[in-house]
């Protein structure tokens, strides 16, 4: 492991708290110390998009995970009963599940290590037109200059991937709609 | 509005269930039949804007992309433009019966259900693997809600566990996808099977893992072993339609997914081979898992979880088969798609007829179906010729079903795969006959006649009379998925 | 790359630093016995003033809590897809206009859904 920029000094940095955090996630006794090492762990993950140039999805990653869902995670401790949360999580299968943990962690360190991955093309350089696709992301603005990621993402969202982005919002009712009737209770009914 | 025009039944199957939302927040509360009709009627233009794709289909192009290339709107998407409506139709009607028991929540059922739909069908349009995600998405969340729909102990349980297993195996499919992306720079599925068609043989291995990733996600969606963990509980607590739904919708769904990413996309010759070896292992472990747990059920919509286990393990023979076939490709997918056909013609035949009988007897358990000859004479003939077919006898749908996809695995050199096919039909002819022998041959503790409903009738008359007719005629579907099948020929 | 992010690093060991240095002098300052240590019952009250902290916090809270957490999340995924449309909106014109006036139009039936079935009232 040869470190030669500051760049990879704060990768390593982050991606050995986030690991650990996400061990602890795993290991702590209590189910509120697992959920705080979780929220440690989505936060330290937006910083290593950040290093990746994705400053969009850092940004969803702390508004979204960062708060929305760890908040969830905390209200669904919390609404759940004490005595069904306490104490270690551990069942008995315990020592199966660390062999094959294990075991995947290799093939896929194993498999990540010797495969040559496709460069990211550099958004500037990318050819505007595939043979595949009808129309091809288009990553520079009128003037030719280099988008930011949140320019292309949001360019991306509305020629691309414009199916994808109103079916997303369709999930979103789905599952508003799922949660309320779900966590209305029957006494509730009267309307 | 080209593009528009290609997911034309999709966004009408949303509208419906938009309308079916909103219908039911303005102040007078609409009854739920008018919900129901409103969703029948999507179905129904649904179906038609399919017809008219079809009827210009055959004088254009053979493949329609729209959407910046990320809906792919061929034969193979008609196919299942057609199929996914029509379930939701016999579900609908299905389900008039069974909502008596839950007044005002019909609209959040319905719209669901047409969610669930639309999504199923701009899965099998899908030609990219966003697009891919998000579709299964809208299924699964939906799917979730609507397996602890009834919110009582088993129910809830039901959607629990079919969150959590669903979660983790969604999140190995998307692990799958973020290889493909690596591997490829696109998330287009043809640009990714470009790049594996020019794959170096160090990224075979990766290709190949993704392929196992994205098997967890399909799988999952069509509960073969290992990822059935979840279809008897879920098909135990769900509400009988939903269960209905899920053991035809859900699995077609997952093999129209499956048949696209693996041959459509992943199918070049360097790796087809290794994945199809993986699904014909699959198959086999299905069948024989399926069949043998399905053997000790006492409470049939149980058994109908194992058993559908069973018969998604008899598509996979036909997936295992295509890959393998290598050039002959279409025999074996046009197998595929015809078994799909004829199964969800059958389960839901089978399921209504459980429905009516269940909705009176207010019981699953098999026991008690002992003597429903005497009871109710039609619906225990519906069942019996039902159970016939998921066994695989003449003159059936079924029969067809399982000659056409064995045949296609013989032709691709999958002797071994056959022989543990033909056994497993021996071991579920025991179960399934099993119910048919105590249904007719065996006196009733009650004697109290089994009405069924007319709503019920009408769906049970269409899909017998459905497996009948391609039980004596089964050319004309066959050709029809013969054609659906014709996108992956090379 | 890094030049930007720089500041904001900069920042957050910054602020974490602080409320580190500070518990270290108290434990240094405690060490040469300059901080005294009289711990009393008052002291150790887990609030000064207000009511007095009674049992465990270990009871189930209730469930409308969750509900108001899940429509936060869902919102805040709205929020998520509209700011890169803000951003693309020049270029994009009519389209995105539109496309992102379904988007909400979508999520707005979601919202009156949760009015209506009174998701936002605390019972």
């Amino acid at each position: 492991m040869q470190i030669h920029s500051t760049e990879q000094v704060v990768f390593y940095l982050l991606a050995v708290v986030a690991v650990a955090a996400a061990l602890g996630v795993v290991f702590a006794q209590d189910i509120i110390h697992s959920a705080l090492f979780l929220v440690v762990t989505l936060i330290l993950t937006a910083g290593v998009y950040v290093l990746l140039s994705a400053e969009f999805l850092s940004l969803v990653q702390v508004l979204v995970y960062g708060g929305g869902v760890s908040i969830l995670v905390m209200f669904a401790v919390m609404i759940t009963r004490v005595r069904d949360a306490r104490g270690p999580l551990d069942g008995a299968q315990k020592p199966i599940a660390i062999v094959a943990g294990l075991a995947i962690v290799t093939v896929l360190v194993l498999m990540i290590s010797r495969t040559e991955w496709q460069q990211a093309i550099p958004a500037v350089n990318r050819p505007d037109e595939s043979p595949v696709r009808v129309q091809r992301v288009i990553t520079q603005t009128d003037k030719g200059q280099l988008m930011s990621d949140t320019d292309a993402i949001g360019h991306d969202l509305f020629t691309t991937f414009a199916v994808p982005f109103e079916v997303a919002s369709l999930v979103l009712l789905v599952a508003l709609v799922g949660a309320i009737y779900l966590a209305r209770g029957e006494e509730d009914e009267v309307t | 509005m080209e593009n528009l025009d290609r997911i034309g039944p999709v966004l009408v199957m949303f509208l419906a269930a938009g309308l079916v939302l909103v219908l039911d927040l303005l102040p007078p509360r609409s009854n739920k039949r008018v919900l129901a009709e409103v969703g029948l009627v999507g179905v129904v233009l649904s179906a038609l804007w399919t017809a008219a794709l079809l009827i210009r289909e055959t004088g254009g192009s053979p493949t329609d992309l729209a959407f910046a290339g990320t809906v792919i709107v061929d034969n193979f998407t008609l196919f299942f433009y057609f199929l996914f409506p029509a379930i939701t139709g016999f579900v609908i009607l299905g389900s008039l019966d069974y909502l008596d028991q839950m007044a005002d929540r019909a609209a959040e059922y319905f719209a669901l259900l047409l969610a669930i739909t639309g999504g199923a069908m701009l899965l099998a349009a899908s030609n990219d693997l966003i697009l891919i995600f998000i579709a299964l998405e809208l299924q699964s969340v939906s799917q979730y809600v609507l397996a602890g729909f009834l919110r009582d102990s088993r129910s809830s349980e039901a959607g629990l566990k079919y969150l959590l297993l669903g979660a983790t195996s969604v999140a190995v499919m998307l692990y799958g996808m973020a290889l493909l992306y690596g591997l490829s720079g696109s998330t287009a599925l043809p640009d990714i099977a470009a790049a594996l068609r020019t794959a170096s043989d160090g990224q075979k291995a990766a290709y190949l893992a993704a392929a196992g990733a994205l098997a967890v996600g399909f799988g999952f969606k069509m509960a073969i072993v290992p990822f059935q963990m979840w279809a008897p509980d879920v098909y135990q607590g769900a509400p009988t339609p939903v269960t209905a739904y899920l053991s035809v919708g859900s699995k077609a769904a997952g093999f129209a997914i499956t048949l696209r990413m693996f041959y459509g996309t992943l199918g070049a010759d360097s790796i087809a081979g290794d994945w199809a070896n993986m699904f014909a292992l699959m198959a086999a472990l299905s069948m024989t898992a399926g069949n043998v747990l399905a053997l000790q059920q006492s409470n049939i919509k149980r058994l109908f979880g194992y058993s559908s286990i069973a018969q998604a393990g008899n598509f996979l023979v036909g997936v295992a088969a295509i890959a393998s076939a290598g050039g002959r490709f279409t025999v074996s997918s046009s197998a595929v798609l015809f078994f799909i056909l004829a199964y969800t013609f059958t389960n839901l035949g089978a399921f209504f007829a459980i429905l009516a009988i269940s909705n009176r007897i207010r019981s699953d358990r098999i026991a008690d179906y002992a003597g429903m000859w005497k009871r109710a004479p039609l619906l225990a003939l519906v069942l019996a010729f039902c159970l016939v077919s998921l066994t695989g006898l003449p003159p059936t749908a079924g029969f067809w079903a399982k000659l056409y996809v064995f045949n296609a695995a013989l032709r691709a050199d999958m002797v071994w795969l056959v022989v543990i096919g033909v056994i497993n039909t021996l071991v579920s002819a025991y179960y399934y006959l099993g119910i048919v022998r105590s249904m007719f041959f065996t006196d009733p503790r009650v004697e109290s006649p089994v009405q069924p409903t007319v709503s019920l009738s009408l769906s049970m008359a269409v899909a017998t009379l459905g497996v009948l007719a391609i039980g004596l005629l089964p050319g004309p579907l066959l050709n029809v998925a013969e054609r659906a099948a014709t996108v992956f020929a090379r | 790359m890094l030049g930007q992010w720089g500041h904001m690093g900069f920042l957050v060991v910054v602020g974490l630093s602080l409320p580190a240095v500070a518990l270290v002098i108290s434990f240094l300052l405690g060490l040469v016995k300059i901080r005294p240590k009289d711990p009393n019952a008052i002291k150790q009250d887990t609030y000064e003033c207000g009511i007095e902290a009674e049992g465990s916090a270990w009871v189930q809270f209730h469930s409308g809590y969750y509900v108001f957490a899940l429509l936060f999340v869902v919102f805040d995924i709205e929020t998520v897809f509209l700011y890169p449309w803000a951003v693309a909106l020049r270029q994009e014109k009519l389209f995105a206009f539109v496309d992102a006036l379904l988007f909400i139009a979508i999520l707005g039936v979601g919202y009156v859904y949760a009015w209506r079935k009174r998701a936002f009232e605390w019972r």
